[in-house]
């Protein structure tokens, strides 16, 4: 990871760099002398035990136990050490400060080689802050080195896979992310909501507005409150690429006519200009009483379109409580 | 020990020859539970333990004196363990080793066994807690464990409890594994979160955070998911009293980013309950900005907490601005439950 001289300024890894970090300290799991060394001491201290005559190396099988007992208590505490470290980064990437999390997952990746477990924690933490600090194209490489080495089918690998299309439509690979989006629709229909069909959702719709089928991302955003409620706040994100649909459709010459009656009873009804106007007024009311603008635009800069437009500003919820000060 | 004997699931209808009639006879229910089961249990593999350890002991004297008696410098014969006396002593002696050897094996693979199932009860108590109890309750009887094992499995069985609502019992179990030393009271920040490669990170802070490990380390960490659970049976139970005790001593220890967010929740609950509005209204937006690395049910469920005490205070605008992020954060059964 390459960092300038000064302490704040930041400069995420390439995938080259990921691709190599993730090369050289892979996962070895424990080392075969580290877990047989206790046992062949053991018996070397039996056998010492048994044969050894004189009263000199008649303790050393004593010393040996006493050594083995030092040992472990060491391993122990190294393990505890790598634990807490690993434990300490996740933290700091719950609070959002992905950058020192990454520095740190990053150094301690060395360490952990041979934890297979800690290893993959640690892996998946270093993809995690680098999708946060949008360094796509880094977190693809993280995020297909995890998907390699675990079965296709778990629900950590189909979370990993919305996680990599979401990560492919940032970074333009729009066709992957699709077939990924396709072979995952069974997510869409999960009942309750889970974390990772609101995910698919969130991804679908992302899709959607990217590629400026901004219909069809209208048409499927009847229940997306509900689909994306597991979310919690991120569901604002979706919130907000809904309403940037919904103001694309507003802005279309041919949408300047009046609303016509849907065909059948399945086809949503289409809405008039000023009734898109009000959809998106509705969708970027709710996207930033969850999160502030400044985060939306952050994420997803096509949404400053909307930070721009006059109506949208009148809209605007505040993120944060109006009256929150203390009444003291 | 008639009293402690796990008894049989009477919930469970057998069906007539299935495999399900042989799991709900096989299922065992915990009955319930008492601190003097638990000292006994306690003591009993506290004397194993200090048994083998005597034994040791004068198995190492007996040896060194033999050797010393027998020798008449070093290199002499008789000069080590028992083992090896020519007098006859040290066939005994070698049995004894045995013996103490065996006894250890036993003692260790009784503990590995537990500590094993101990990993299998966390994984069953959301999916499946009739399972969880039956393991519970058939592990609890097996002798010797190691004290750090069984303090552990009593905690499984106050999470247990406390999921199922059986508040009371759980509150007590609480209270009693409280009285024992378990381990450091102040574990390093954040030891609660799960052990597993956690992806969507906001998943962490879920209620289901139990200890997974069963290490001396992770006992320190149960401490404070002990008191947590403390407070939150004694919030239920409407003792006010009791909760404020456990939420003082929560904060007396260092705890992790989990754990500071589950109290900060049952504190809220707190103030909520004994009236200390304008003390549940302080500091909001970085209580909120917290509250917001919580998973959206728990999050919403906080914002549903704050509309009472920001009505009674007379504002109005904060109680509108909470009960419309509620109605995004909260599922439909939080917010019909909230009338």
């Amino acid at each position: 990871m390459s960092t300038s001289a000064t302490a704040t300024a930041f400069a995420p890894p390439s995938p080259q760099q990921v691709h190599a970090h993730l090369e050289r300290y892979a996962a070895t799991g424990p080392s075969k002398v580290a877990t047989w060394a206790p046992l062949a001491l053991l018996v070397a201290a039996v056998v010492l035990a048994v044969n050894v005559e004189g009263g000199a190396l008649a303790i050393l099988p004593w010393l040996i136990l006493l050594a083995m007992f030092i040992y472990s208590g060491v391993r122990t505490a190294r393990l505890r050490t790598l634990e807490g470290r690993a434990i300490y980064v996740q933290e700091l990437a719950m609070l959002r400060r992905h950058v020192e999390s990454l520095r740190l997952a990053w150094r301690l990746l060395p360490s952990v080689t041979h934890l297979v477990e800690l290893h993959t924690r640690t892996v998946a933490l270093i993809g995690h802050n680098l999708e946060q600090v949008q360094a796509y194209e880094s977190a693809l490489a993280v995020l297909d080195y995890l998907l390699a080495r675990m079965p296709a089918d778990s629900p950590a690998a189909v979370q990993l896979r919305v996680q990599r299309a979401i990560a492919q439509l940032e970074s333009d690979h729009l066709l992957d992310a699709d077939e990924t989006l396709r072979r995952l629709r069974d997510l869409a229909d999960s009942q309750p909501p889970t974390t990772v069909s609101a995910l698919w959702h969130l991804g679908r719709l992302l899709q959607q507005v990217r590629t400026h089928h901004d219909q069809d991302a209208a048409d499927s955003a009847a229940n997306l409150v509900e689909q994306l409620r597991p979310l919690g706040v991120e569901a604002g994100y979706g919130h907000a690429l809904a309403a940037l649909a919904q103001h694309r459709l507003a802005q279309r010459p041919q949408q300047a006519m009046p609303a016509a009656p849907p065909e059948d009873d399945d086809e949503p009804a289409r809405l008039d200009p000023q009734q898109r106007r009000q959809e998106a007024a509705l969708w970027w009311s709710r996207a930033t009483l969850l999160l502030s603008v400044d985060a939306l635009v952050d994420r997803f800069p096509e949404l400053g379109e909307l930070k721009r437009d006059a109506a949208m500003v009148a809209t605007t919820s505040r993120h944060t409580p109006k009256d929150a000060a203390p009444t003291s | 020990m008639s009293d402690e004997q796990p008894t049989t699931s009477p919930a469970e209808p057998p069906s007539p020859g299935g495999a399900d009639a042989r799991r709900a006879e096989a299922m065992q229910t915990c009955p319930p539970f008492r601190p003097a089961v638990l000292r006994r249990q306690i003591a009993l593999d506290s004397a194993f333990r200090w048994m083998l350890l005597i034994l040791l002991l004068v198995f190492i004297l007996v040896g060194i004196s033999v050797g010393e008696a027998g020798s008449g410098g070093v290199g002499n014969a008789g000069g080590e363990v028992p083992g090896s006396d020519a007098t006859g002593g040290g066939g005994s002696g070698l049995v004894l080793l045995i013996v103490l050897g065996a006894a250890w094996v036993w003692m260790t693979l009784s503990g590995a066994k537990a500590a094993q199932r101990l990993g299998v009860i966390t994984a069953l108590l959301d999916i499946d807690p009739a399972r969880a109890e039956s393991l519970i309750a058939q592990t609890q009887h097996r002798w010797p464990l190691p004290r750090p094992i069984r303090l552990l499995l009593y905690h499984r069985l106050a999470v247990l409890r406390h999921r199922q609502q059986q508040f009371a019992e759980a509150a007590l179990i609480c209270r009693t594994l409280l009285g024992y030393k378990l381990g450091s009271a102040d574990p390093r920040p954040g030891r609660m979160v799960a052990a597993t490669p956690t992806l969507r990170l906001g998943e962490a802070s879920g209620s289901s955070t139990a200890p997974t490990s069963s290490s001396p380390a992770a006992t320190g960490a149960v401490r404070s998911h002990l008191l947590l659970m403390l407070t939150e049976c004694q919030l239920a139970a409407n003792d006010l009293a009791g909760a404020y005790q456990a939420l003082m001593e929560l904060h007396r220890g260092r705890l992790g980013l989990i754990e500071s967010l589950q109290r900060m929740a049952l504190q809220l609950r707190y103030e909520v309950a004994a009236g200390h509005d304008a003390a549940a209204l302080h500091h909001l937006d970085s209580k909120l900005r917290l509250a917001e690395l919580m998973p959206a049910p728990a999050c919403g469920a906080l914002h549903l907490l704050l509309i009472a005490p920001a009505q009674r205070l007379g504002r109005t605008t904060l109680a509108d601005w909470l009960h419309h992020r509620a109605e995004l954060l909260c599922t439909p059964e939080q917010l019909a439950a909230q009338g």
